[in-house]
């Protein structure tokens, strides 16, 4: 069952938060070019962030699974000006409370908030993120984000 | 018993550079010393050449449809197609004046970009970068293209063919002071006052008038590429005016003879320690 | 002022060249005009015409990228260029382009060389590329994995996470690259550097 749209509101310690990793952000064997993880640099801010570390609030769409990656996963491409994805990019998945206790060891006191973005009403942000900590972007992309799913694996319309 | 060079003798004794070998039933010795150590010479197995070039230059431009023709031939054989434009420019400070001239040219290339071939108006160029695969490959795919360019270009005589190999020799830098007289055979005769300089340049042109060629040598010390290196460059450029062939076959035979002397320039301008380094 | 006298091959006199540092060119040669063109002599003084599209931008970034290689190809072992290569292409298919992205900047990826020339010569890492276009270089033994992102200016930004039973030991820092390796001394660099 989907959680009640509410705007600008924190995001529960149990919940799931999804990042769009591209091919070039992810670790690829160099010779075969098959998937083995994510780069660090996933987690570093892009143009396309939107005042902090933008990502897919899982449970907004429903209970954690494929097919509510895949509803998730949708919204997020819609709402992209250019309304795709390369069929190479992942998608990481983390907990939100292991995010909150990464940023804490590391120092930084961050909110993890609700923040519908257009038509992408199930867009969360980390607020008050920096990505000037490797180390921290590290525990992200190895830990904290350990969950990858390949887009082509999504059902995507 | 050892052969010695000049027959089987016996070995009393070896020493530095040299041995003492005794006849067999005689009372005399012979003492042979070892031949020194033979420099490698060409072809080297990692040859200096940063980039080999060929240019071909017409009298006339190429008729447009001619040339578009060609470039149409030429399209399969490479990976992309770019086009570019050469900018000269006429500055007149006095007058504060300045006129430029664009040419359009276009450029195809492999995909790791080594091969390449740039066609202007009139005239065409064939660039090789590192690692250069050897004159016969290089040659194999002007000769290549070349024949496509006298078919479609409809084209006669050159004005002007150039060869160019621009070659850089790295160095280890060991020492505070690396001495490229070591390396190089034609120096800057400096002052015995000046011990030594943080740069240095030359160039001269040369005629071979038996050939019918011309040569112009440069030389520099250049900004290393690879660390804990120094670098100098060894550019010869090897130019013909005169008397050029239009068929393909005197064409390539001409390219040799630049090649030749190109060749004989750049082994009379370096020095053996040179050579150890094309050849680790 | 200064000047610089060049003997003739043929030692037929001293020929004495005027050379000013802020010289136009008009009076006498400098070191950097040794190597302009003259008539009959081959020149290199083409200019790209550089669209605004995105596979122009793309193309052209790869292709500095590649000829810039060819400068120190004949130091480095050919499957390796391909290798890099290969995962340069890769990381700049146009299918997979994200809005915003750049391509890799030639700084970074000169800088990646040249390491790879001398302290990483016997490894294989995989290549990925920010947002921004800073190329990263990834090592993984295991479980244990360097990641070192290469920036401008001969810096470069390393993190190394080993797992050491239940824990993940991590640590990061920014040095020069000659100096990585010092860096990375105390977390046994060579499972990942010397792998050949």
């Amino acid at each position: 069952m989907a959680r009640d749209k509410v705007r600008i509101s924190p995001i529960p310690d149990c919940d799931h938060l999804m990042r769009l990793v591209p091919h070039k952000q992810q670790i690829r064997d160099p010779d075969t070019d098959v998937f083995i993880g994510i780069v660090n640099t996933a987690f570093s801010l892009r143009t396309s962030d939107k005042g902090g570390l933008s990502t897919q609030w899982v449970e907004y769409f429903g209970e954690k699974s494929l097919p509510t990656y895949s509803s998730a996963a949708e919204r997020y491409r819609d709402n992209l000006p250019s309304k795709r994805i390369g069929s190479l990019a992942y998608f990481a998945i983390g907990n939100v409370g292991m995010v909150k206790l990464a940023a804490s060891e590391a120092k930084k006191r961050i909110r993890v908030v609700h923040e519908p973005d257009g038509t992408n009403e199930g867009h969360a942000v980390i607020r008050r993120f920096t990505d000037d900590d490797r180390a921290l972007l590290d525990v992200l992309a190895i830990e904290v984000f350990a969950e990858h799913v390949w887009v082509g694996d999504l059902d995507l319309n | 018993m050892e052969d010695c060079g000049y027959g089987i003798f016996q070995l009393l004794r070896v020493g530095r550079g040299c041995r003492l070998f005794a006849k067999p039933d005689s009372w005399s010795v012979m003492l042979v010393t070892d031949s020194p150590r033979q420099a490698p010479r060409p072809p080297y197995s990692l040859p200096p050449i940063i980039e080999a070039v060929i240019q071909i230059v017409y009298p006339d431009k190429f008729a447009a449809s001619r040339a578009d023709a060609f470039r149409s031939k030429l399209s399969p054989l490479y990976d992309s197609k770019t086009d570019l434009k050469q900018v000269t420019a006429h500055i007149e400070p006095e007058r504060r004046k300045a006129e430029f001239q664009d040419v359009p040219q276009t450029r195809f290339a492999s995909n790791d970009q080594t091969d390449a071939i740039v066609v202007s108006p009139d005239g065409l160029l064939w660039t090789r970068l590192a690692p250069y695969p050897g004159w016969d490959v290089f040659a194999e795919r002007v000769a290549r293209d070349l024949k496509l360019a006298i078919k479609h270009l409809s084209i006669g005589k050159p004005s002007r063919i150039g060869m160019r190999f621009i070659n850089r020799i790295d160095v280890p830098a060991t020492g505070d002071v690396v001495r490229y007289e070591d390396y190089l055979a034609i120096n800057i005769d400096l002052p015995p006052q000046i011990s030594s300089v943080d740069n240095y340049g030359w160039r001269f042109e040369c005629p071979f008038p038996t050939l019918g060629l011309r040569a112009v040598l440069q030389s520099a010390v250049v900004e290393p590429e690879v660390p804990s290196h120094l670098s100098f460059l060894l550019d010869i450029d090897v130019i013909a005016m005169n008397e050029l062939p239009a068929d393909l076959d005197s064409m390539l035979s001409h390219l040799e003879k630049m090649r030749t002397l190109k060749n004989e320039l750049f082994e009379l301008s370096i020095r053996d320690k040179a050579r150890e380094q094309f050849s680790r | 002022m200064s000047y610089v006298t060049i003997s003739p091959a043929y030692g037929r006199g001293k020929t004495r060249l005027l050379v000013r540092p802020s010289s136009g060119g008009q009076f006498g040669l400098r070191v950097e005009d040794i190597f302009k063109p003259t008539d009959g002599a081959l020149s290199d003084d083409r200019e790209q015409v550089t669209g605004n599209t995105l596979a122009e931008s793309i193309f052209e970034s790869l292709a500095n990228a590649k000829i810039w290689t060819s400068k120190v190809a004949m130091h480095m072992d050919m499957a390796n260029r391909d290798r890099f290569f290969r995962q340069l292409d890769r990381l700049h298919d146009a299918e997979e382009w994200m809005e915003g992205d750049q391509p890799v900047q030639l700084e970074t990826y000169k800088n990646f060389i040249r390491f790879m020339l001398s302290d990483g010569r016997d490894s294989k890492p995989s290549l990925a590329l920010s947002a921004d276009g800073v190329l990263t270089a990834i090592w993984v033994a295991g479980t244990d994995r360097l990641t070192v992102e290469f920036q401008r200016h001969n810096r470069v930004s390393w993190v190394v996470s080993n797992t050491i039973g239940p824990n993940v030991e991590r640590a990061a820092g920014i040095t020069s690259t000659d100096r990585l390796l010092t860096n990375l001394a105390p977390y046994e660099p060579r499972k990942w550097l010397a792998t050949k």
